[in-house]
C-alpha cells in the first residue's frame, strides 16, 4: 500500500516544492520506496530530481504534468507536488489519490487572503469535510521573532486553524535544493535546528497516515 | 496452521510462580524430548519509543538487547541484538508476529539498518533523534531445546526459555522514580514443525507447575507501567471464512477469534477501569458458547455441555459487575437527564448505593479472574481449541458435519436458527415477558451465528439481514435490562441499612422514581421491540441467495 501526501496551495511561491522535496527526501533516507510526483508545468520538482546525486537516496519521479499515471510496483510513500494557480476541481482530483493533504503558508498579508479562500474551499471538498483525509497547514518560512509570524498565527486562528508545524526561513533549503538535495540527505548534526521543525509536521503525517 | 518463516515467531507465554520455575525447567532438561540445553545467559534489554509513542499505539516493538554470560562465562564478550516486533495478528493463546532481527554494537538502536519493506511500515517515518528509552528489563534465561512429538506429523522443535528477572520503566517527568515489575515466564517458541506442538508441551508443562495464560507482553507490559495508563477493552476481530474450508476448519477458526477476544480482555476486566472490559469479555464467552450450539451437530453432546458449563463460571463470576455498569451507566443517566430536579438527592442516593455495591461486584470479577479455576479453563480451552479436541471421539454422524465444506453446513445451521426465532417470535406482540425473552436468546445464537458465517454469502444481504436482527437484539436487550434493573433493585433495597432512616427513605423514593420510570417506558418499549420484529421478520434469508460471494 503506498501513502499519498498532497501538497498544494493555489498561490504560488508559498515553498510547496520545498516541502514536498524536502518530505520525499525524509522517506527515502528512512528507507521506504519512495516517489514524488509534479502536477506541476515549471517541473520544479523534477528539476530537483534531476539534479539529485546518485548516491543519495533514491527518489522516483513521476511526471502527471498531463495526467496521473500508475504508481510503480512496491511503492511505499508518494509526494505529490501541485501546481500554483490550481483550480479546486483540479485538487479534488488529485485528492483522490491521496491520503493527506499539506498546504503551506506564508506570512504575508496576500498570501493569508488567497490562502483563507482556498483553505475555506479545501474544507468543502468531501472526504476532508468528513473528516477522512487530514488537512495539514504549515507555516512555511517563518521567522518566528517577528510580528508577521505572530500575525500569521492570529489569521489561522481566526480560521479556526492551528498549523502543525512552523518551518523556519533557513538559506540551507536553497543550498540544498541546487544540488537535489533535501535537509534529511545531509548528516543530522548539519541540519538539527531544520529536523527539529519538522518533527510535528512528520508526526502529524504518521499519525494522519498510520 | 502456518509453520514459523524467518520472519514470523510463533509463540506461547506462560506465567508461573517465581519458587516452580527452577523446577519445571529442572524436569523438562531430564525429560527424554529435550535435546539440547543451554547455559544459563543474561539478558538486558532496552525498548525505545518516541516521545508521542507512536510504536505502542501501532503495537509494534523496537528493542535492543545485550546478551551476556553468567558466573564464570560473565566475561564472555557480550553481543548486541535489535529486534522489531510486530503487533500480534489475531490468535488463541499464541501469538504470530513479524520479527525482525539485526546485530547492533552497542545500545543505540540502527533505524538505519531497517531494510525490510514490511518492517519500514510497521515503524512509520522515525527519526532517530526522536527515540526514547521507555522500558528495560534484566532478565536470567535458561533455555532447553524439545523436540516434540506430534501424532500423525513431523514433530514441532520448540524453544523453551526459562525466565526470571524484572522489568524497570521510566516514567515521563523529572526525578520520578522508576516503577519496578517482577518477571516469571516460560516462552515456546515454535522453531520447526506444526503449532500444535506447542499444546502438546503445554499439557506435558502444566503437569509440573501452576501456569497461566500470558496475554501481554513484557514491551506492552512495560510501556503500560511507564505511562502509568491502564488497558482499553477491545471488540471481537472479524472472523474471515473461505467457502471452501471444511466445517472443522471453520469451527476452529471460530473459536480462536472468541478466545482472542477473551484474553485481550483479560486484563482489561480486572483492572475495571474501562467497563467495556467485563463487557467484552462476557461477549466472547456467548460467542464462544454460541458457536458450541450452532455447531452442536458436530459435537459430541456430553463434552459440548461440559465445556458450555465450565463457560459459563466466567459469565456467572462477571454478572453482578455487568448488571451494575448497565445500570450505573446508562439506565440511571437517562432517567436523571428526564427527572424533575427534587428527584436528584433521591437518584443520587441510589446511585451512592450502587457504586458501595459496585467495588464488591469488582472485587469478586478479580478474585476469579486470578483463580486457579480461571487459569486452567483457559488453559484447557485453548488447548481444546488448537488441538482440535472435537475431532477426537467424534461419532461418525459428527465426523462427517466436520468434513462437509463450511458454506453447505452454514446454510443448515442457518435456515434451523432462523426458523427457531420465527417460531417462537410468532404474534411477537401478544408474547409475555417470559416468551420474549426466550427469542432473545434464540436469536443471540441466530445474530452470532450470522456473524461467524455470513461472510461466507452475498455480503450486501447478509448486511441487510444481520443490521435488523442487530436492532430487535438491541430492543429485547433494552426490555431485558429493565427486567435486570427491577431484580438489581429489590437486592439493594434488601441489604440498604434501615438506619439512618432519612437515608433509607431517599435510597427507598430514588428506586420507586426509576420503578415508575420503568413502568412509563414499558409500553413504550415494547411497542418498539414489536416494530424492530416486523422489519426483522421481512428480511429475506440471505443464505439462500445465488450468486458471488465474494
Amino acid at each position: 500500500m503506498t501513502v499519498s501526501i498532497l501538497v498544494t496551495n493555489t498561490k504560488g511561491g508559498c515553498g510547496k516544492t520545498t516541502i514536498a522535496t524536502n518530505l520525499a527526501a525524509a522517506f527515502a533516507n528512512a528507507g521506504f520506496a519512495t516517489g514524488l510526483a509534479d502536477v506541476d508545468r515549471q517541473k520544479s520538482s523534477l528539476g530537483w530530481l534531476a539534479s539529485r546525486p546518485a548516491t543519495a537516496a533514491p527518489v522516483t519521479g513521476l511526471d502527471w504534468r498531463k495526467a496521473t499515471s500508475k504508481l510503480p510496483a512496491g511503492l511505499q510513500r508518494l509526494v505529490i507536488d501541485a501546481p500554483a494557480g490550481v483550480r479546486i476541481a483540479h485538487v479534488e482530483d488529485l485528492l483522490k489519490s491521496a491520503d493527506l493533504v499539506i498546504v503551506p503558508v506564508l506570512a504575508s498579508i496576500f498570501d493569508e487572503r488567497s490562502t483563507a479562500r482556498f483553505l475555506a474551499k479545501l474544507e468543502r471538498i468531501k472526504p476532508i469535510a468528513k473528516g477522512k483525509k487530514n488537512l495539514l497547514v504549515v507555516a512555511n518560512r517563518q521567522r518566528t521573532r517577528q510580528r508577521s509570524a505572530q500575525r500569521l498565527r492570529e489569521a489561522l486562528s481566526e480560521l479556526g486553524i492551528a498549523p502543525v508545524a512552523e518551518l523556519g526561513d533557513r538559506a540551507v533549503y536553497t543550498e540544498l535544493a541546487e544540488g537535489g538535495l533535501g535537509l534529511f540527505d545531509i548528516a543530522p548534526g548539519r541540519a538539527a535546528a531544520g529536523r527539529a521543525d519538522w518533527l510535528p509536521l512528520l508526526r502529524a503525517i504518521e499519525v494522519a497516515s498510520g | 496452521m502456518r509453520a514459523p518463516t524467518s520472519d514470523r515467531e510463533i509463540e506461547l507465554k506462560l506465567l508461573v510462580d517465581p519458587a516452580q520455575l527452577g523446577g519445571i525447567a529442572d524436569r523438562l532438561r531430564d525429560s527424554p524430548t529435550a535435546f539440547s540445553r543451554q547455559a544459563a545467559r543474561w539478558l538486558e534489554s532496552r525498548y525505545f519509543d518516541t516521545p508521542d509513542r507512536r510504536f505502542a499505539r501501532r503495537g509494534v516493538a523496537l528493542r535492543v538487547r545485550r546478551t551476556a554470560g553468567l558466573g564464570a562465562e560473565a566475561d564472555d564478550a557480550p553481543s548486541f541484538l535489535q529486534t522489531i516486533k510486530a503487533g500480534s495478528d489475531s490468535h488463541g493463546a499464541h501469538t504470530e508476529r513479524g520479527e525482525w532481527e539485526c546485530a547492533v554494537d552497542d545500545w543505540t538502536p540502527r533505524l538505519d539498518l531497517v531494510t525490510d519493506k514490511e518492517a519500514l511500515e510497521k515503524l512509520g517515518l522515525v527519526l532517530q533523534e526522536e527515540l526514547e528509552l521507555v522500558v528495560a528489563s534484566e532478565i536470567e534465561r535458561n533455555v532447553v531445546l524439545v523436540e516434540q512429538p506430534v501424532p500423525g506429523e513431523p514433530a514441532a522443535i520448540i524453544e523453551v526459555a526459562f525466565d526470571s528477572g524484572r522489568l524497570i520503566a521510566r516514567p515521563t517527568g523529572e526525578g520520578a522514580a522508576d516503577r519496578v515489575l517482577p518477571i516469571a515466564e516460560i516462552e515456546l517458541e515454535l522453531k520447526a514443525g506444526p503449532t500444535r506442538g506447542l499444546y502438546l508441551l503445554l499439557g506435558q508443562l502444566r503437569q509440573w507447575g501452576r501456569l497461566a495464560i500470558g496475554t501481554e507482553d513484557k514491551a506492552e507490559r512495560g510501556f503500560r507501567l511507564a505511562a502509568g495508563t491502564w488497558p482499553s477493552a477491545t471488540k471481537a476481530s472479524k472472523v474471515t471464512l473461505e467457502p471452501a474450508m471444511r466445517t472443522g476448519e471453520a469451527l476452529g477458526a471460530i473459536l480462536d477469534n472468541c478466545l482472542g477476544q477473551w484474553l485481550r480482555n483479560v486484563r482489561v476486566a480486572a483492572d475495571g477501569r474501562d467497563i467495556e472490559g467485563v463487557h467484552q469479555l462476557r461477549i466472547a464467552i456467548r460467542r464462544s458458547r454460541s458457536a458450541l450450539s450452532i455447531f452442536a451437530a458436530a459435537l459430541d453432546t456430553a463434552e459440548r455441555k461440559s465445556w458450555n458449563k465450565r463457560l459459563k463460571s466466567v459469565i456467572t463470576a462477571t454478572g453482578p459487575a455487568r448488571q451494575r455498569d448497565v445500570f450505573a451507566t446508562q439506565l440511571l443517566p437517562t432517567i436523571a437527564a428526564s427527572a424533575p430536579a427534587d428527584a436528584a438527592p433521591a437518584l443520587g442516593a441510589l446511585a451512592a448505593g450502587l457504586e458501595a455495591e459496585q467495588s464488591a461486584a469488582y472485587e469478586e470479577v478479580r478474585r476469579f479472574l486470578a483463580s486457579d479455576e480461571h487459569a486452567d479453563l483457559l488453559l484447557d480451552w485453548a488447548s481444546w481449541v488448537a488441538l482440535e479436541g472435537w475431532q477426537e471421539g467424534a461419532s461418525e454422524t459428527a465426523r462427517d458435519v466436520l468434513a462437509r465444506p463450511v458454506v453447505e453446513v452454514a446454510r443448515e445451521l442457518l435456515h434451523k436458527r432462523h426458523k427457531r426465532v420465527k417460531k417462537l417470535g410468532k404474534d411477537f406482540a401478544a408474547l409475555t415477558d417470559a416468551e420474549r425473552h426466550q427469542v432473545r436468546l434464540a436469536l443471540k445464537k441466530l445474530r452470532y451465528g450470522v456473524e461467524f458465517l455470513g461472510g461466507l454469502f452475498p455480503k450486501k444481504a447478509a448486511k441487510r439481514y444481520a443490521k435488523a436482527a442487530a436492532a430487535l437484539q438491541d430492543e429485547l436487550g433494552l426490555l431485558n435490562d429493565q427486567a435486570e434493573a427491577t431484580a438489581l433493585l429489590d437486592e439493594l433495597a434488601a441489604r440498604a441499612p434501615a438506619k439512618p432512616a432519612a437515608g433509607r427513605l431517599r435510597l427507598e423514593r430514588g428506586i420507586g422514581f426509576v420503578l415508575g420510570w420503568q413502568a412509563e417506558a414499558l409500553t413504550h418499549r415494547r411497542d418498539a421491540a414489536t416494530a424492530a420484529w416486523q422489519t426483522f421478520i421481512a428480511q429475506a434469508p440471505f443464505w439462500h441467495a445465488t450468486g458471488d460471494s465474494a
